[in-house]
């Protein structure tokens, strides 16, 4: 996927970890520093680390007050914030995603909210950023929690500030191929006071925890990677951006490739390079281009995961709670009447087959050779 | 010969049938077992690749579930 990228103190501070003896636990050490650094970097008043993003998510859910019976909406592209409300009891909902951006429409989160929604869950798949600007509105209306899936938008500006930070709860990835990595790990940024604590006691606990917590602590090792890597990380963007821009001049002539919409007030943090396949308007079939694509030897994949998660057996079923049933076949908790049909996201189930992705966290020259291999593969198409 | 570098449906039913039957399973077993396969012969990164591809299958695809582990999804 990406390129995982040591070349500043990331050995210096690990081998400043070594020498300290202490290797976890540390708040006045790395781990300690890296929430400062990192929350002061965003603009964001607290910074909680965590062992993976993951984790984050599924404390996140649990900060957000989803528990048996809720209802959290969730984006149909990415399986995460599903199983991290699963982890909670919660009943997962659906919104659509917009048919231009892929990103989650803020009128269908609107007519997703019911009166047992607790939170939110916004991707900014793929480094480009949601309309978290009406997602908050939405949340604040209606006293549910946002919560921001940064995991591909590290320093992704949304008109004035930094995704992450629009939220209630931002929750960045620091897992290997990602824009910053520490092997895995993660941070979780908010201003509310009372969701920091609640992210710091659910994510750690002590000898007689007040609520059911659990150990996602991240290790001073860690946390000593990933603060080496936040001073480096904004380079290696700027390195992406040009990657990305090459690899949009690619299909910037085709009339048959429909290319992702970035919208004004939206930056780029490109994590993959993302196109939509419509070749029927134009009398191209799919498969020619399928086998262009996959001649080309470059890492191409088309369909991503064909469908969207909630068509996945393990939402569909009543595989988690060892097939008691809860949270989505009859929890005596749930009050709701949410059903998992299919046309639930017609603009998710549309678009997901016709997926075209690669990588674009490389260096220009390797963005010029894919964007070369992938002109090679138009020309064949249409040649055929 | 068997050229994973061309996208088949013979080549595609074949890694897919391997994968439903070892299922969780590691690339490096699935190209173990390609091998037994007359014909068949592939590198490991031209296999994964290939595997990769096949998680944009429909209706079988494959899914990633844990590091270096592939499972069989049918979609059906």
């Amino acid at each position: 996927m990406g390129i995982d990228r040591f070349e500043g103190k990331e050995l210096e501070y690990l081998q400043d970890v070594l020498d300290s003896r202490h290797l976890s636990g540390q708040q006045a050490g790395y781990l300690g520093k890296l929430e400062t650094a990192f929350a002061e970097a965003f603009g964001a008043k607290h910074a909680v680390a965590a062992n993976s993003a993951m984790s984050l998510l599924i404390s996140a859910c649990y900060a957000a007050g989803a528990g048996a019976g809720d209802e959290v909406i969730c984006d149909p592209l990415v399986q995460f914030h599903a199983i991290a409300s699963l982890w909670q009891n919660a009943h997962p909902t659906w919104a659509d995603v917009c048919e231009d951006t892929w990103l989650m429409d803020p009128e269908s989160a609107r007519q997703n909210l019911t009166p047992h929604t607790k939170a939110v869950f916004a991707t900014h798949l793929w480094g480009l950023p949601a309309e978290v600007d009406a997602l908050r509105t939405l949340a604040d209306e209606h006293g549910v929690v946002l919560i921001e899936d940064c995991a591909h938008a590290m320093f992704l500006p949304y008109k004035e500030k930094y995704v992450g930070t629009w939220g209630h709860i931002g929750v960045f990835s620091f897992c290997s191929g990602k824009h910053m990595t520490c092997g895995d790990g993660g941070m979780a940024l908010t201003d509310d006071d009372n969701l920091a604590n609640r992210l710091r006691s659910v994510t750690c606990f002590g000898e007689s925890p007040p609520e059911l917590a659990t150990v996602f602590r991240m290790t001073e090792m860690q946390a000593a990677i990933a603060l080496a890597q936040l001073a480096r990380v904004n380079g290696y963007l700027e390195e992406y951006r040009r990657s990305y821009a090459v690899l949009s001049e690619a299909i910037a002539d085709c009339d048959w490739l429909q290319p992702r919409a970035v919208k004004p007030g939206c930056g780029n943090s490109p994590y993959i390079f993302s196109f939509l396949f419509q070749g029927e308007r134009k009398g191209i079939e799919l498969e020619p281009f399928k086998q262009a694509l996959f001649g080309t030897g470059e890492n191409f994949t088309l369909g991503f995961t064909q469908v969207p998660a909630y068509k996945y057996k393990l939402f569909k079923q009543p595989m988690a709670y060892q097939n008691k049933g809860c949270p989505l076949h009859d929890c005596p908790y749930y009050k709701g009447s949410y059903e998992y049909r299919d046309g639930l996201c017609p603009n998710a189930e549309a678009l997901l087959p016709r997926l075209v992705n690669t990588p674009c966290m490389i260096s220009e020259d390797a963005a010029k050779r894919v964007a070369d291999a992938l002109r090679s593969a138009i020309e064949q198409t249409e040649g055929h | 010969m068997t050229d994973l570098t061309k996208l088949t449906e013979e080549n595609s039913n074949l890694i897919l049938d391997v994968v439903a039957a070892l299922q969780p399973v590691t690339a490096q077993r699935v190209l173990e077992e390609l091998t037994r396969h007359p014909g068949v012969a592939a590198e490991l990164a031209q296999l994964v690749r290939y595997m990769e591809w096949l998680r944009g299958g429909f209706p079988r695809k494959l899914a990633h579930a844990g590091p270096d582990l592939w499972l069989m999804v049918d979609l059906s």
